[in-house]
Parts: C-alpha cells; sequence; structure tokens
C-alpha cells in the first residue's frame, strides 16, 4: 500500500466542525474553577465555599475529575481523536487505563 | 505552487527513501544522555554532545531532503488511511503516557497517604496535624502556576488554529499562530525557570533535600519537616520532566515556526504541523494532570 494520504485525511477533518474556541473557554473557565475553590484565593469567604463541606477523598476526586474532563476535550477537540478511529484511540487509551488501574490500586490499597 | 507540485511528483518518484538515520541517533543519544544521569555526569556529556550532533545532522538533511512534502505513506487495516509517521507518533505518546503515569502515580500516591489539609478545605482537617507533606499553595506559588496553566491551554489552541490554517493554505495565518505558539511556549518555560529559581534558593526545596543549617536561615529558624526531602524530589521529577517536554516542543517550534516564514507549509504539506500539534497537545493534556497532583490536591 502505497499512497499519499493528504487527500482521505484533510478531507475528512474538513467535514467537522471546529469548535477550537469554545473548547479553549471551557478548559480556562474549569482552570478557574478549580483556583476559585480550591487555592487560598480569599474570592469567596471560607464559610460559604462549598469546598468547606468536603473531605480529603471528596476533593480528590472532584479534582482529578475535572482534570480528566479538561484531558478528554484536549484529546477529543485539539488531538482530532474525535474525527479518528477507535483503532487510534487504544493506542493511547489502553495504558492510560491499564497504568492508571495499577497506580490507582497503590494509592487506595 | 507550481515548484512544490514538482517537489510533490519527483518525492511520489521516489517513494520509499524517505528514512532518516538522525531520529534513530536522537534517541540513543537521549538513552546515552539518561544512562550518564544514573553512572556518571561525563557519559551525560558525551550524550548531549551526541544529540546536539544529532539533531544538526537532521536539520541540515531536512534542507536538502524534502520530507514531508510526500505526506508520509498510508498504513492498511487496522489503521487504515492513517499515515505512517501519524500513527509512530501515537504509538510514540503511548509510551509517554506510561511514563508520566509512572511518575505523577508515584507522587499521587504518596500524597493520598498523608493528612496534610487542603487551603481552603474543612477546617476540622488540620493542615498541622500529622502533616507529612506541604498543603496546596504552602511551599508552591499557585497563582502563578494558574497563570502558566492558561498560558499552556492558549497555547493549545493556537497550535491547532495554525494546523486548521495550514489546511486551508493561509500562509499568514499559519505564521501567526505558529509565532504565537511559539512564544507561549516560551513564556511557559520562563515563568517555570523562574518558579524554579525562587524555590530552589528562597524556599530551599531541592530535589536532594538541604542541610538543616540552610533551611533554618531561610525560614526564620525552622528545623526541616521530615516530609521536604520527597516533596522536593516528587516535584522536581515531575516538573522537571514535563519542562524538558515543554522545551523540546519549544525547538520543534522553532524548527516550524522557521520553515512557515519561509514558506515550507502549503494545503498539501502540512503534516509536520499536526504531528508537532500532537505532541504539544500531549504536554498540554499532561500538564492538566500535573497541575491537579502538584499544585492542587
Amino acid at each position: 500500500m502505497t499512497e499519499t494520504a493528504t487527500p482521505a485525511a484533510t478531507r475528512r477533518k474538513d467535514a467537522h466542525a471546529r469548535p477550537y474556541l469554545q473548547v479553549m473557554v471551557l478548559l480556562a473557565g474549569i482552570t478557574g474553577l478549580e483556583i476559585l475553590f480550591f487555592t487560598p484565593f480569599p474570592l469567596i469567604p471560607h464559610e460559604f465555599q462549598a469546598i468547606s463541606f468536603l473531605l480529603k477523598w471528596q476533593i480528590i476526586v472532584v479534582l482529578m475529575g475535572f482534570a480528566v474532563v479538561k484531558a478528554t476535550f484536549v484529546a477529543a477537540y485539539y488531538m482530532h481523536l474525535k474525527y479518528e478511529s477507535w483503532w487510534i484511540r487504544y493506542i493511547p487509551l489502553l495504558p492510560l487505563i491499564g497504568v492508571a488501574a495499577i497506580f490507582a490500586t497503590f494509592a487506595v490499597v | 505552487m507550481t515548484e512544490s507540485a514538482a517537489i510533490l511528483s519527483k518525492g511520489e518518484a521516489h517513494e520509499g527513501h524517505h528514512t532518516s538515520i538522525w531520529p534513530f541517533l536522537i534517541g540513543i543519544s537521549a538513552a546515552i544522555a539518561f544512562g550518564g544521569l544514573a553512572t556518571h555526569l561525563a557519559v551525560t556529556a558525551v550524550g548531549v554532545g551526541l544529540f546536539i550532533f544529532a539533531v544538526g545532522g537532521w536539520l541540515v538533511q531536512d534542507r536538502t531532503v524534502k520530507f514531508g512534502v510526500v505526506d508520509g505513506l498510508i498504513e492498511d487495516f487496522p489503521f487504515r488511511g492513517v499515515s505512517m509517521r501519524k500513527l509512530g507518533i501515537w504509538i510514540f505518546l503511548a509510551t509517554e503516557v506510561i511514563f508520566f503515569m509512572g511518575i505523577m502515580g508515584m507522587s499521587f500516591a504518596l500524597r493520598v497517604r498523608t493528612e496534610a489539609g487542603l487551603v481552603g478545605a474543612n477546617p476540622l482537617w488540620n493542615p498541622d496535624l500529622g502533616v507529612t507533606w506541604a498543603a496546596p499553595g504552602k511551599v508552591l506559588n499557585v497563582p502563578l502556576t494558574a497563570v502558566n496553566t492558561f498560558i499552556l491551554i492558549a497555547s493549545s489552541f493556537t497550535m491547532v488554529e495554525a494546523l486548521h490554517a495550514a489546511q486551508q493554505g493561509n500562509q499568514a495565518r499559519i505564521r501567526l499562530f505558529l509565532l504565537a505558539t511559539l512564544l507561549l511556549g516560551i513564556s511557559f518555560v520562563s515563568i517555570q525557570a523562574y518558579e524554579y529559581q525562587k524555590l530552589f534558593l528562597h524556599e530551599g526545596l531541592r530535589p536532594w533535600g538541604l542541610d538543616p543549617g540552610t533551611f533554618a536561615a531561610l525560614h526564620g529558624g525552622e528545623a526541616v519537616p521530615n516530609w521536604w526531602r520527597t516533596y522536593g524530589t516528587t516535584f522536581y521529577v515531575q516538573t522537571g520532566f514535563h519542562g524538558a517536554h515543554v522545551s523540546g516542543g519549544v525547538l520543534g517550534l522553532a524548527f516550524l515556526t522557521a520553515k512557515a516564514f519561509k514558506g515550507g507549509y502549503s494545503q498539501k504539506n502540512h503534516e509536520a504541523i499536526e504531528l508537532v500539534g500532537l505532541y504539544w497537545h500531549f504536554v498540554d493534556i499532561v500538564w492538566i494532570f500535573l497541575f491537579t497532583v502538584v499544585y492542587l490536591v
């Protein structure tokens, strides 16, 4: 199989919308939320912060959840995984799931 | 246009000849350099020297051989329609996933076993009770790093816009967005260098720990906490490897930008922008997790 890849690859991507700016605003927004709630910015009086009712593991889960959402958006739209086949998605996803499972086990056990 | 079309047809006539020894040498030299970190710094010096030589050789070769004019060869099942070079980058990124998961998992596993409070968290969860880790924001400068986070997010956006411009063949926008990405990348590295200097000299946070006298002098006579050395190691290992990746990306971006200003990319020939972009976005994703693991939790 020796063909050039340009036409097919380009056509497929151009057929989709490119919400790049929206994704950036979303990423910045989530980051802002993280900073607003989880660092010593005195933007909200402590007793009104949602964070003050959360415990250690709840905070870790919320923050890691934010990170996963952000990473998913970057991978889907900026790295165009949304428009790739599952075969390509498996390449980074399988080691990610595998190693994450190992380290989640180490963290909890 | 006619010139690039001529090169394209010439390239197609010589398919299969677009191989280069230099990436292989770059990999070998990096391995030697890292091996030196565990054995002797002279070995690292040799590795770095070979690395610079190999990058130089690749740059010289790029001026004579028109890589990238032919947008790679496409794969058969199961990666039908995917260019070989793109597949290679994805496999490389998969190994990077394992690498960064390793060092971040190490830090995360250490962190969740400690009782250091989160700043702004439940006051009953006292940061001063049973602390074996720094509470977020106590040692590290979170506001400054937050600025860095926004910079990296913005650079991902400009990078993907540069690719879009290349797909449309808009030369002015290719140059504009590549230059913007390059400048944002340089800003990120500069801010991190500033942060390192502050932490290293003024906070006494070192990758290898430091003598109690120096710590006491910097912190008004306080004793070194028992977690200080481990904390410093995990911090520098994670941010250092990420920073090295960003610096490598900046070199790649500098190459792309210089080439773009010479009109090196067109609607038909822009795979290099896509590949460097994939790497750059991956580095952004690593920072997203690193910011949470190192700075926020």
